[in-house]
């Protein structure tokens, strides 16, 4: 009995395509959170995810933050009004920006917000963009071993940059860009939906 | 006053008032009693009590003679005490408060003493449980060690029994071992008994070995005599042996010799068989050789038949060529006939042809009969000669037209020049109609400049009076007019330029290709500048993205089209909040800590906590208070110093101003005393006093310089009271002074010709007059004054000159 051979489309549509984008970004934060020690690594549970084991937070007030923050990324990722998340690592008592994770966003070409809207979709195999996402995290993970030793208290913070017409919700406020004088920046992998293009990239301070 | 009999008169003098007050009315009597009687019996008034209770019968007794004395009597105490009693009331009331407080205390006391005896006793109950339990516990415990010893003595036995067990197994043990060592002492007397035996059994043996031994040598010396012989024998056999030897040797040569014989003995066998076939052969031949007669006879018979074969072949031979001949000729001859035929035919066909050429020829010649070969040939060489003559004038015409066709070009090319001197005629006619519209143009644009400048010349010639700003007005205006005509004109010249290039590139002279080569060259350079800019503006382009490139990867945006969004309580927020209020509580902590150490340090114990929250609050207070206070105070210094710093400016700019337009320099010395310096001074020494009195009037102050200058004085302020005529004529004077100096000096000086003749005096004068006739207005407000000095200063020159004319008339009166 020859089985008849079904033909699998991937077909990846602008909702799902944000969907991908910010669950990434959550599993991405939460990785930089543990790797980095901004959080106490007893406050981190282990996750299944991308073929790897990955660190989550359990505190309750991270979760909210990120839940909040995450979803209204999500709402401007279908609105294709994100242009960049960026996680800042700040020295609480010098409030002085030690780090900073950068994932830049663009829309792939012929992929832009309007054509998306039109119902335009995607297609790529969701196992290859869950292993570039996987190559990211693990390069992430291993930006550890050149990254200088955060031995003070720090504290994250979530920057969006966005377009300048993007409506700003009621606990949304607009931020200083938190440079970083004196940085080094290491560029890292990226990955692509085959809608949303995401490069990562860390930038840290130079000890002098 | 004796004590014992006032209270009970008093009180009974009161029963007595009582009674008669209140008549029947028994209860409100009772009452009153009963509440000073309980209070009596309960206050410790023993004696007056004692006296009451006890003295009764002694009253009762005594009274009756006095029973109305007492009345009298207690009138008279009345009268005596009168207010006495109300205050003792007062007083022992006021013991009674004093004792029932006491009571109370005393309750109190007795309260707390029980609370204290039956906490106490509580205590002591607990304790005393405690220690029950503690008994009970120890109990346990001795019970628990009891127990314990007892088990350790059920122990200690069992040990004590297993001990004499193990010592019992022990001797056992060595019983046994005991037996057991005698026994194998025994076995080890046996064993050595029998190892002896064994011995000497050995030695005997060991005997008779050697005995054997030495027959065994014997035999050995026997067995080596043997071995000589046999070695002899061996010898001799070698010898024999060698000999056999050779004689092999010899037997194979032989046996070579004789393997040769036996090979010779077969070669000889073979001829001898060759012989034998030789033999057989000659037999076979002798046969045949008697044979060889009847072999020739037959032999000749077959050689003349052959002779008469081959002559019959070669009749046969001859015979089949004839028949082949024979029959070419047949064929031929066919051929023959068959061509015949054909030719008839053909010579039919040429016969009509002939008649019609014939025909032909008779018509074309147009001979009456049928002409000749002769007459043929003749007509046909007529008609040659006739045919040489016809090509002989074609020839010539075709002379005579080669020559109109050069004609026709030579004339068509002064055609073409023609046509193009046209050409470039009407290009020369529109180029000058070109100019002559320009010129044309031009002219308007003079024509209609000229008729603008002759508006404006009219409009000189109509104004007298000519207001320039309007005039200059209109004349901007017209010029701005001409200015876009000779702009649009510009324009049309430009593109005038335009199409020149472009007639000239479409042309195509040698001149213009000149140019173009030059063009093409620069255009070229242009080109290759271009390529570099190119190339520099790439690189360029390059290091920016680069640049732009690191700047986004460290975060950079464009605020014009970007915006950075944060959620508002983000965990730096918490954190940096955090923190904050943690040093804010720390820091207010350790004030307060210090605070109670310092009042730790200064003796205070009591209530050390209320008092450091009361300092630290008004602390905290003042200190905020000062600081703001101190913020205010520092800002309005600050203001102050500014509004200082101006004033000063200002003033000094004033000052400079005043010195300048008066010529005077005036310090304040003293309060309300000025002192007026003049420019030309001859030394800082000569000034002027002023001072300003109490009710705003000035006086002049002596000095020095103003008692030298009296003659002024007594003119301007004796008389006049104008101060600044004074100074004014001072000024004059002393520059007057200064510019004659320098005249003598020969120094260089704008006065110097004006000042030539003239005379100290009569400059005075003069001054004196230009002074009066100003003092109308002087007179009023100094500013005016300065005004006018100013007016002077400028007009220093013109107004000399007319001061000279005046001093001249002064001089004449």
């Amino acid at each position: 009995m020859a089985g008849t051979k079904q033909e699998t489309r991937n077909s990846i549509t602008l909702k799902g395509s944000a969907q991908l984008v910010s669950e990434f970004f959550y599993f991405g934060i939460n990785s930089i959170l543990y790797q980095r020690g901004v959080y106490p690594p007893d406050s981190f549970t282990y996750k299944q995810q991308y073929g790897l084991t990955l660190f989550v937070t359990t505190d309750e007030k991270v979760k909210e933050y990120l839940d909040n923050v995450l979803a209204q990324i999500k709402d401007w990722l279908e609105a294709g009004q994100v242009q960049r998340l960026v996680l800042v690592v700040t020295n609480v008592d010098t409030k002085e920006v030690l780090e900073r994770w950068s994932f830049n966003i663009q829309h792939e070409a012929g992929f832009d917000p309007q054509s998306l809207k039109e119902g335009k979709e995607g297609n790529k195999d969701l196992k290859i963009i869950q292993k570039e996402m996987r190559d990211v995290i693990r390069q992430i993970t291993a930006c550890v071993t050149f990254l200088p030793l955060l031995d003070c208290v720090c504290a994250f913070d979530l920057l969006v940059y966005t377009h300048t017409d993007v409506n700003v919700p009621e606990k949304w406020g607009e931020s200083a860009p938190c440079f970083i004088s004196n940085s080094q920046e290491v560029r890292l992998k990226s990955f692509s939906t085959s809608v949303h293009k995401v490069d990562a990239c860390v930038s840290y301070k130079i000890d002098d | 006053m004796d004590e014992s009999p006032e209270p009970t008169v008093i009180m009974k003098t009161l029963k007595d008032f009582n009674q008669f007050i209140s008549g029947g009315s028994n209860k409100g009597r009772e009452s009153s009693f009963g509440v000073t009687g309980s209070s009596r019996q309960r206050l410790s008034f023993s004696e007056a009590n004692a006296s009451v209770t006890s003295d009764p019968l002694s009253f009762l007794g005594e009274p009756g003679a006095e029973s109305l004395p007492p009345v009298s009597k207690k009138r008279h105490y009345d009268t005596l005490t009168g207010l006495d009693v109300c205050k003792r009331f007062r007083d022992k009331d006021v013991e009674l408060l004093d004792a029932k407080s006491t009571i109370t205390m005393l309750k109190g006391r007795l309260h707390n003493m029980e609370v204290t005896y039956k906490r106490n006793q509580a205590e002591s109950e607990q304790e005393l449980e405690n220690y029950k339990r503690k008994q009970i516990r120890d109990k346990e415990l001795i019970d628990d060690l009891q127990h314990k010893i007892k088990q350790l003595q059920t122990q200690h036995q069992e040990y004590q029994e297993e001990m004499r067990k193990v010592k019992h197994s022990c001797n056992r043990t060595t019983h046994e071992v005991e037996s057991r060592l005698i026994s194998l002492q025994n076995e080890h007397l046996s064993e050595n008994s029998r190892l002896n035996e064994e011995t000497t059994m050995l030695q005997q043996r060991v005997l008779e070995l050697e005995s054997l031994l030495e027959e065994k040598i014997i035999e050995a010396e026997n067995s080596q005599c043997h071995t000589d012989e046999l070695m002899l024998q061996l010898e001799t056999v070698e010898m024999k042996l060698r000999e056999s030897v050779e004689s092999q040797h010899q037997i194979e040569v032989l046996e070579l010799q004789l393997k040769q014989a036996k090979s010779r003995i077969k070669d000889l066998e073979l001829k001898q068989e060759e012989y034998a076939d030789i033999e057989k052969q000659r037999k076979v031949f002798e046969v045949s050789v008697s044979k060889l007669s009847s072999v020739e006879r037959e032999n000749n018979k077959l050689k003349e038949e052959n002779k008469f074969l081959n002559d019959t072949s070669i009749n046969t031979k001859l015979l089949e060529e004839q028949l082949m001949n024979a029959k070419q000729k047949i064929m031929l001859l066919e051929a023959r006939c068959e061509d015949v035929a054909n030719i008839q035919a053909k010579a039919d066909l040429y016969k009509n042809n002939l008649k019609q050429y014939e025909d032909i020829i008779m018509d074309e010649l147009s001979l009456s009969q049928k002409p000749t070969l002769l007459e043929l040939r003749n007509h046909i060489a007529k008609l040659k000669k006739e045919d040489k003559s016809l090509t002989e004038s074609i020839n010539e015409l075709c002379a005579s037209q080669k020559t109109l066709v050069i004609c026709r070009m030579s004339v068509e090319k002064e055609n073409r020049d023609l046509n193009a001197k046209v050409d470039k005629q009407q290009l020369a006619i529109q180029q000058n109609t070109q100019i002559i519209k320009r010129l044309q143009r031009k002219l308007l644009l003079l024509t209609q400049e000229r008729d603008r400048l002759r508006t404006i010349l009219g409009t000189y010639e109509a104004e007298q009076t000519i207001n320039f700003s309007i005039v200059s007005q209109e004349k901007i205006d017209k010029l701005e007019s001409t200015l876009d005509l000779y702009r649009e004109e510009l324009k049309l010249m430009e593109e005038e330029l335009d199409e020149f290039y472009k007639s000239s590139i479409e042309g195509s002279q040698p001149l213009q290709r000149r140019e173009r080569g030059v063009r093409v060259l620069s255009l070229e350079k242009k080109l290759e500048e271009a390529q570099a800019e190119v190339r520099r503006l790439t690189q360029e382009n390059e290091g920016l993205t680069d640049k732009v490139e690191s700047l986004t990867l460290k975060g950079d945006y464009n605020p014009a089209v970007t915006k950075v969004l944060h959620f508002k309580n983000n965990p730096l927020a918490e954190a940096v909040e955090k923190r904050e209020n943690d040093l804010e509580t720390l820091q207010k902590e350790n004030n307060a800590l210090r605070e109670r150490v310092k009042l730790l340090e200064e003796g205070e114990q009591s209530d050390l906590t209320l008092k450091v929250g009361m300092k630290v609050a008004t602390e905290g207070n003042s200190n905020k208070d000062i600081l703001e206070l101190q913020e205010q105070i520092s800002s309005m210094e600050t203001r102050n110093k500014r509004l200082m710093e101006a004033f000063k400016k200002k003033s000094q700019e004033m000052r400079e101003a005043i010195y300048l337009l008066t010529g005077y320099r005036i310090d304040s010395t003293n309060e309300n005393q000025y002192r007026l310096t003049n420019m030309y001074a001859e030394s800082s020494e000569d000034y002027l006093m002023f001072e300003l009195t109490a009710d705003g009037q000035l006086q002049l102050l002596e000095t020095p310089f103003s008692s030298a200058q009296e003659e002024l004085v007594d003119i301007y302020l004796t008389s006049k009271h104008s101060f600044p005529a004074l100074l004014s004529a001072i000024t004059l004077e002393l520059f007057g002074k200064q510019s004659m100096d320098s005249l003598y000096s020969a120094s260089e000086g704008e006065m110097e010709g004006e000042l030539d003749e003239l005379d100290e005096n009569i400059l005075k004068r003069a001054t004196v007059v230009s002074l009066q006739r100003n003092n109308v207005h002087e007179d009023d407000e100094e500013d005016d004054d300065m005004e006018g000095e100013e007016e002077e200063e400028e007009e220093n020159e013109p107004g000399e000159e007319e001061e000279e004319e005046d001093g001249d008339l002064i001089c004449l009166d």
